[in-house]
């Protein structure tokens, strides 16, 4: 079990004894799972609805109106030559570091902000588009179980990808027919070989990692399927048609700007230090402490792993104290016991605190909670240890607890994020010598992947290539000012 | 206009439940009434699109009855005292080219057609010609092209298209579509099949060790004019050096006697009842110089 492993799990275990005492809380139970049976159009369109709803919840869109009017154009343009035309088919960038791609029934499809950045034109694009169009217009979803599980597991499975994957013959028909409808549409068939080939040498970089989800993560293999692409690309009968971006350079300047690896926007960690820009604020975490940030919650568990402290927005409002009550009434039906409550200053901030035990699985565990108010919100501060660890950790919790405020303009200033710029490139530059030159972030093997370069290839004059830069946080999604990167 | 192009529009749809005066939900009751009749016509191992008037009727009135809620779908093959007004290849078509016709409109049929031949290589205006010719209904077109995408791999998929747009009726455009899935056929048995090939009067395919395999449509194949000019086509293919170049006639039925001998004394060998053979055998009952 990989690290990352191994503290998600000690985290659920932790998380699921608050839950059970704490209900109420950020964390509830899972409802029971109910099956969906696609039998019908109608169904797919249905349950797609309803799913789609929970994705942006779930993994959050990228704000950008003028890239996702793009994506949708192009996949509306694919669609355009798709049966099942009756299905009103949507086309959404999640805001997922990773390349993925994947569709809802009933016409929901969605790429990740991973994806846009490694695909090098409309072409790769549309070679992705199409393969999902075809999963939505051919019902893979109906086919491949049936009855579905219920929409909580559909979204997880989205985000973690835990459901059945598409069967071999499935995938196969999806890169058949949506190199087909990329052809039909005016678009290089080739694309999606392209696109594959990528995604190829990016598993092999990331060999022993975490494997990509979904689109990605299927059989037959990716190798298998790059080569079946390329060759069938070949044999397409098709006619360019122009694109909606102007050439590769044009899909480039649509991507240009776009956040590399996890965005500051959900906060981010400088050593154990977190800040929050968006929400203005910041706390610290106990210096060897494993910390985790997830769009719910972010927190740390302890080197013994029988501890754990989260922050989680709690509520919309002024009055920590009523905030608390509220949540102590839910938590001592399940099981909570308070022992001690008392209103509390922290740096000048009006907060609420709760001493007592969570009982779960016929174990008392010392839970403290604190809620603060800040900027019309909030949060709830939870720190939860094993009955054998006591209270020796309430130094601790209390210590992340009083680093609680507002962010500095110099600490707000010292946030960093990575951004995708598009590069010239100097007559015979290679690789290294641009990247060291521009202050790339990515390794050569990243930045020949994520360009479709070999690592050793001789760049010539004016050839654009994506780059990830450090940039300070807020800065200009489009970067007219980075013309000077060539000097 | 496509006589059989759309399976069910031909019914007198103000009759149709849940349909008001004003047309309501016309639209939505014309779907879901067509896919019905496709469901219904998928039980009973028939084709949606066939231009047989009695069973049309039949589809459209079980059709209406299980739409009204007064009748269950049939769940079970019609008794053999059904099958004259089954049009020939309704069991043998493949099980994906039944679930299509089972699960998409006459439309999206044709959508679905236009990709992959457009995958396979057809170029446009041939590609819009095939689809648009009327001898072709939309499950000739449908087992046909999904016969044909079944070959990938196969060179020259186009040259079968160019000799079935020729198609000036019903009758021929079943030949082709029969042709398509005695090639597929032949193709999952032996390992696939290296190109398909024009020969006068048709199409025929070079298997991977050479031989020429030319599928014939025929419920029994007697040595007729016809058959006789196809040997003749086939033999001048063959060349002279009839040991070393070798030639299948992979027929759907069976094959008169006289035909046989006739076939066999030009050097080719025989395959009958080329869609019913059992997995053990490559193409057919054998007969004749085997491949």
């Amino acid at each position: 079990m990989s690290r990352a492993r191994r503290l998600r799990a000690a985290a659920l275990l932790l998380l699921s004894a608050c839950a059970l005492a704490c209900g109420g809380g950020g964390t509830t139970q899972a409802a029971p799972r109910r099956e969906v049976i696609l039998r019908t159009e109608a169904d797919d369109e249905r349950v797609g609805e309803q799913t789609a709803m929970q994705v942006g919840g779930a993994m959050g869109f990228v704000e950008d109106a003028a890239l996702g009017a793009y994506v949708d154009a192009v996949g509306k343009r694919l669609a355009r030559y798709a049966p099942r035309g009756g299905f009103q088919y949507q086309f959404k960038i999640v805001d997922q570091d990773v390349p993925n791609a994947f569709a809802l029934p009933g016409g929901y499809i969605y790429v990740s902000r991973g994806l846009l950045i490694m695909a090098n034109s409309e072409d790769d694009l549309a070679g992705v588009l199409g393969h999902e169009i075809v999963h939505v217009a051919a019902r893979h979803a109906a086919a491949r179980q049936g009855v579905i599980q219920g929409m909580p597991g559909i979204v997880q499975a989205l985000a973690g990808g835990t459901i059945a994957e598409y069967g071999r013959d499935q995938e196969r028909e999806a890169d058949r027919l949506g190199q087909g409808l990329a052809g039909l549409a005016g678009y290089d068939p080739q694309g999606l070989a392209n696109f594959l080939t990528s995604l190829e040498f990016q598993e092999r970089l990331q060999l022993g990692g975490s494997r990509l989800p979904r689109f990605f993560d299927s059989h037959p293999a990716t190798a298998e399927r790059t080569a079946s692409a390329s060759s069938r690309a070949r044999m397409v009968a098709w006619q360019r048609e122009p694109g909606i971006a102007n050439g590769p350079a044009g899909y480039l300047e649509k991507i240009e700007g776009l956040v590399v690896g996890t965005g500051a926007s959900e906060g981010v960690f400088q050593g154990s230090r977190f800040l929050h820009p968006e929400l203005d604020f910041t706390l610290r975490f106990p210096p060897d402490w494993d910390t985790q940030n997830t769009r719910e919650a972010v927190g740390a568990i302890s080197p013994q792993r029988d501890a754990m402290i989260s922050l989680a927005h709690e509520a919309m409002g002024q009055d920590p104290r009523r905030a608390a009550s509220d949540f102590l009434a839910r938590a001592r039906e399940q099981g909570l016991r308070v022992d001690r409550t008392q209103p509390v200053v922290l740096a000048g901030m009006n907060a609420f605190r709760a001493e007592g035990h969570a009982l779960a699985s016929g174990a008392a565990l010392p839970v403290e909670l604190t809620w603060i108010a800040h900027r019309g919100a909030i949060y709830r501060i939870t720190g939860v240890s094993s009955p054998r660890a006591g209270t020796r950790y309430s130094g601790a919790f209390r210590s992340v607890v009083r680093s609680f405020r507002p962010l500095s303009a110099e600490a707000r200033q010292s946030i960093r994020e990575s951004r995708l710029r598009i590069v010239p490139a100097r007559a015979g530059e290679t690789l290294p010598e641009l990247s060291e030159r521009t202050g790339n972030l990515w390794n050569v093997q990243e930045t020949a992947v994520m360009n479709g370069l070999y690592a050793n290839a001789i760049l010539a004059s004016g050839q654009r290539v994506k780059v990830a830069l450090p940039e300070r946080y807020g800065a200009l999604r489009r970067s007219e000012a980075y013309a000077s990167s060539e000097h | 206009m496509r006589p059989q192009s759309s399976a069910g529009a031909g019914v007198l749809l103000p009759g149709l439940p849940g349909a008001d005066a004003a047309g309501g939900d016309f639209l939505g009751q014309l779907v879901a009434f067509q896919a019905r009749k496709r469901e219904i016509a998928a039980a009973l191992g028939v084709d949606p699109y066939c231009d047989n008037a009695p069973l049309q009727e039949a589809l459209d009135r079980h059709a209406w009855a299980v739409q009204a809620g007064g009748a269950p779908l049939p769940s079970a093959a019609p008794d053999a005292s059904a099958t004259p007004v089954l049009s020939d290849g309704g069991a043998a078509r493949s099980e994906r080219a039944g679930e299509m016709l089972r699960d998409y409109s006459a439309e999206d049929l044709e959508r679905l057609n236009r990709i992959e031949l457009a995958v396979m290589g057809v170029p446009e205006p041939l590609r819009e010609q095939f689809i648009a010719n009327p001898a072709y209904s939309p499950s000739h077109e449908t087992v046909l092209v999904e016969a044909l995408a079944a070959l990938e791999g196969t060179e020259d998929r186009v040259a079968f298209i160019e000799a079935a747009v020729a198609a000036q009726s019903g009758d021929e455009a079943q030949d082709y579509q029969r042709m398509a899935e005695l090639m597929r056929r032949y193709a999952d048995r032996a390992g696939g099949l290296e190109r398909i090939e024009r020969v006068e009067g048709g199409v025929a395919a070079r298997a991977q060790d050479g031989t020429l395999v030319v599928p014939v449509r025929a419920d029994h194949a007697l040595w007729t004019q016809r058959m006789a000019s196809l040997a003749e086509s086939v033999a001048r293919e063959m060349g002279g050096d009839r040991d070393a170049a070798r030639a299948r006639i992979v027929f759907s039925g069976s094959v008169s006697p006289m035909a046989r001998e006739h076939l066999e004394n030009l050097g080719m060998s025989v395959a009958e009842d080329a869609m019913d053979a059992p997995p053990s055998e490559p193409d057919g009952a054998e007969s004749g110089a085997s491949p």
